[in-house]
């Protein structure tokens, strides 16, 4: 009697396990199924329209990217100005002045800008995304446009992709710019350095692979985000009170699929650069 | 580019059975052929499963059980590229929402012929300005959903659905939320519709008997796992 309790406690506890481990590869794989579906039904859309895709995209970049100027504007020069400075302060003490422009690389570039352009575009797109879609789901707008032949995936989760994508691209690039001329003018101001002693510090500690890695990350993020929020979107079935839900999960898995994507990839590039010197 | 249209001969469920994610069962085991004639009242003693089925006959839903066929084929499995040609001969009017609310009334309205190029960019607007005048709207063409009076966005969903010249509308209770002239001018525009834009049939749901017999319609009772039709009362 004991020992058919434990075995189906022990069952329930391994069902409860395995349902633990299989729900996120669930998820995962449900996403880029509906990334293929989306990537294939405009593909094969007739007729939607150049024209189309491109106005609902370039709504999305302007949503998501030119209205962003200002946010990111005022992470970047915090960020850089940040680690400029700690930088000149701290390795000028060891004499290690040249040392800035690598500095910058490896923590603007390959890590700040991504991620915290990333966290941005979440925090004020992703958000709308999922609770647009959830509404339209609610207010039956997606039912209608396939009532109308309309493909709800081409129409309305792979413009916001492509556009978040261009978007996120963008806004990182522009995150590094103002963050670099932003410790740039700090440093100049406050150390008496030249812009083109900065610039060619970080010119020498800027590789192809860093540009490589900067865009992969950033592309990725940007199709993880919207990928996340247009799939937590369409998940609505009929009640408002869903949408509020599935924005916040929207938001939450993002943040972590981002983070763990970013983290992969840090990793990754460390491992190549010790591989490259022979350590490993 | 132009798409292609299947016209619509027949609708014929076998072994039709539908039930929700639930577990709530709606239909079952029903092999049924829809009947032809030009307008069917889907009434349900129960008071369940009627606008699921005209989901499922507008193809918006997929039996969770049998299949479904039109002009003798079966098309549960179809993509939505394959299903296609049908659905452009077929229109769907929400018993409420379904509108774009980040597009015009008029855009709403014109939406299917633009995107499918259904019809010439002359002809879209022809069809507009004659249902804008028809039904005296032009105030509110403009206008986005949300900020349009209720019986409006309700005249502009149902409208919508004849708006590409479909044989077969479906309309899940297209009485309420209408105000009693625009009801009107609704039977009228619908009867003109047989007559000259080629529509072969309507199915509408609701308890307006006044519209079923303006149309003379069959009356078609479904419940869980039987359907049956009796002639106009």
């Amino acid at each position: 009697m004991l020992r058919s309790k434990f075995y189906s406690q022990f069952d329930a506890g391994a069902s409860a396990l395995g349902r633990k481990v299989l729900h996120p590869i669930e998820y995962t794989l449900e996403m880029l199924l509906m990334i293929y579906l989306s990537i294939r039904a405009a593909a094969f859309d007739q007729a939607q329209g150049f024209r189309s895709v491109v106005s609902v995209v370039s709504a999305q970049i302007y949503f998501t990217g030119f209205q962003a100027l200002p946010l990111i504007s005022v992470l970047a020069l915090a960020s850089g100005s940040i680690v400029t400075l700690q930088s000149s302060s701290n390795l000028g003490l060891l004499g290690g002045e040249n040392l800035v422009g690598s500095l910058l690389v490896a923590i603007v570039i390959r890590e700040l800008a991504p991620l915290l352009t990333a966290l941005i575009v979440i925090a004020r797109s992703g958000t709308a995304v999922a609770s647009e879609i959830g509404n339209m789901r609610v207010n039956r707008e997606v039912e209608a446009l396939e009532a109308m032949g309309i493909h709800p995936l081409s129409y309305v989760v792979f413009p916001r992709l492509a556009g978040g994508i261009i978007s996120v691209v963008c806004l990182a690039i522009y995150f590094v710019v103002i963050a670099v001329l932003g410790g740039f003018t700090l440093n100049a101001v406050m150390y008496q350095k030249s812009f083109s002693y900065l610039a060619a510090s970080l010119a020498d500690a800027l590789t192809a692979l860093d540009v490589g890695f900067f865009l992969l990350k950033n592309m990725f993020s940007g199709a993880i985000i919207f990928m996340t929020s247009c799939y937590q979107g369409l998940l609505v079935k009929q009640s408002p009170h869903e949408v509020p839900q599935v924005t916040t999960k929207a938001v939450v898995s993002s943040i972590i699929y981002v983070v763990v994507f970013n983290m992969t990839l840090t990793l990754l590039f460390y491992l190549s650069r010790l591989i490259d010197l022979g350590i490993l | 580019m132009t798409v292609r249209r299947e016209s619509i001969e027949t609708m014929a469920f076998k072994d039709l059975g539908f039930a929700y994610e639930n577990g709530e069962t709606i239909f079952e085991g029903i092999t049924f052929e829809i009947p032809k004639s030009r307008a069917v009242w889907v009434r349900s003693p129960g008071g369940r499963g009627k606008s699921t089925l005209l989901r499922l006959l507008a193809g918006l839903m997929s039996p969770t059980q049998g299949a479904y066929f039109l002009n003798g084929q079966n098309v549960t499995e179809m993509s939505f590229e394959d299903f296609l040609p049908y659905r452009l001969n077929f229109g769907y009017g929400f018993d409420m929402g379904g509108l774009l609310n980040n597009k015009t009334l008029a855009e709403n309205l014109v939406l299917q012929l633009t995107y499918h190029s259904l019809a010439s960019p002359e002809e879209i607007h022809s069809r507009l300005e004659s249902v804008v005048q028809h039904f005296a709207i032009s105030k509110f063409t403009d206008m986005r959903p949300y900020s349009a009076p209720g019986s409006i966005r309700k005249l502009a969903c149902v409208l919508r659905a004849f708006m590409h010249w479909p044989e077969v509308v479906f309309l899940d209770d297209p009485a309420t939320g209408l105000k009693e002239d625009n009801l009107n001018d609704f039977l009228h525009f619908v009867d003109e519709g047989f007559g000259t834009r080629g529509l072969k049939q309507v199915f509408f749901t609701g308890e307006n008997a006044a519209l079923a017999k303006r149309f003379g319609a069959e009356e078609m009772m479904i419940s869980t796992d039987w359907f049956t039709t009796r002639a106009a009362a």
